[in-house]
């Protein structure tokens, strides 16, 4: 009881100062506690939804691009594609294309051996040797060997040999040529990774492609039947 | 005419002492109280946008989500693309860049008339040539290792040319033997 009305009494002298000092104290909570820590909040969440919208956006540009892409089209360009630099050793595909080529520059092969695949120098692209050994016309070799480097397949002359053979237009030629391969790569488009564009070239460099395999296909050599057509005559 | 007025006041010094002081502090209690109130107000304001930002921000998320599912559901397509791209790129890089080889080899082709039989050739790793023939006069020769010198004609492919050996046969034909050094 004494105690209150020691208060009370205090409080009437003081109270000029006392009452501003509390309401001070109790802005000051405010503004340390829910003002400033909000305020603080809100700024940097207002960040965050930036960067959220900025990636919705991308992700649902990217899902729009990809839905627009013909699934069966994009097959074919890429069967294309992974014909003509595939992601492993094909020899079948590259023993067919050039004995192809071979004959289509009127070129009879004598020899033709597969090497091992070779260790990629920095910056090369790894491939395997193929050792072709054939004769035919001195006139058209040099048209066989842009023929090997233009074919539907990544292939590279890494060295020639040339002698003389039955006469001056007839020549003996052992072309050792790089077949490239290469794997696929390890990422294969992350999430948040812009896709690929196809520029025009690449579309260009495709449809070049498409017609060299189908032209190689319909000029394929076709081996000669041996023996009779019905073995029971 | 008007009487003049005196003013007395009655009440005791302590008391309007008393007065003076009330009046201060009524001033200041309506200024701190409206200063309260306005932190007050700011406080409830800035956690009503947080609460509604709260909201907003989840919705993104959502959308987010979303979208990432739908990118997700295209990844065979999108790893197609990739590797088509990946394809293309090195395609670009090699098809149509002829190597030093064939490069060399058109250069000679170009330059020894078709006439001239090629006894051997031989094109290393690096482009270079060693290059036997045989010829009727030494015109000839002369004419090859001019064309091969010059940089107009030789279109700047050739670094140094070496005759390794000239031999004159019977028949007087000249074998030749050269080295041929690629830039």
């Amino acid at each position: 009881m004494i105690y209150q009305e020691g208060l009370l009494v205090l409080y009437n002298n003081y109270k000029l100062y006392i009452f501003p000092s509390v309401v001070t104290l109790a802005s000051l909570i405010l503004i340390v506690f829910v003002i400033y820590p909000q305020t603080v909040k809100l700024i940097s969440n207002h960040r965050t939804g930036e960067e959220l919208l900025g990636k919705m956006r991308f992700l649902e540009v990217k899902a729009q691009e990809l839905e627009s892409i013909n699934e069966e089209d994009l097959t074919k360009k890429l069967a294309a594609a992974l014909t003509v630099f595939p992601q492993d050793k094909d020899f079948g595909n590259v023993i067919g294309l050039i004995q192809n080529i071979s004959s289509r520059y009127s070129f009879d092969i004598v020899d033709l051996s597969l090497g091992q695949g070779s260790e990629p120098e920095k910056g090369a692209e790894t491939g395997y040797l193929v050792k072709l050994e054939a004769v035919g016309p001195k006139s058209a070799l040099n048209t066989l060997l842009v023929g090997l480097e233009s074919a539907p397949r990544l292939m590279k002359v890494s060295g020639v040999e040339v002698s003389s053979e039955k006469g001056p237009d007839s020549v003996n030629a052992v072309i050792t040529l790089k077949v490239l391969f290469s794997p696929v790569p390890n990422t294969l488009g992350a999430l948040h990774s812009p896709l690929p564009v196809v520029t025009t070239k690449d579309q260009e460099i495709l449809s070049r492609l498409v017609n060299n395999i189908l032209t190689s296909q319909t000029t394929a050599v076709v081996a000669p039947t041996l023996g009779k057509q019905n073995p029971f005559e | 005419m008007r009487t003049p007025s005196i003013a007395i006041n009655l009440l005791p010094v302590e008391f309007a002492t008393k007065q003076v002081r009330q009046k201060k502090f009524y001033k200041v209690q309506v200024v701190s109280i409206a200063a309260l109130l306005i932190m007050a107000f700011m406080a409830s304001i800035t956690v009503a946008l947080r609460v509604l930002q709260s909201q907003n921000l989840t919705s993104a998320q959502t959308r987010l989500a979303q979208a990432e599912d739908e990118v997700l559901n295209l990844k065979s397509k999108e790893a197609a693309v990739v590797v088509l791209k990946n394809r293309l790129d090195a395609i670009n890089r090699v098809h149509g860049v002829s190597s030093k080889q064939l490069t060399a080899y058109s250069l000679i082709d170009g330059l020894l008339p078709q006439d001239i039989p090629i006894n051997s050739l031989s094109i290393d790793v690096n482009g270079n040539i060693l290059l036997s023939f045989t010829v009727s006069s030494p015109e000839v020769l002369d004419n090859l290792v001019t064309s091969l010198t010059s940089k107009d004609r030789n279109f700047n492919l050739v670094d140094q040319v070496e005759v390794e050996s000239v031999a004159r046969s019977r028949d007087g034909l000249l074998r030749v033997s050269l080295k041929i050094k690629a830039r």
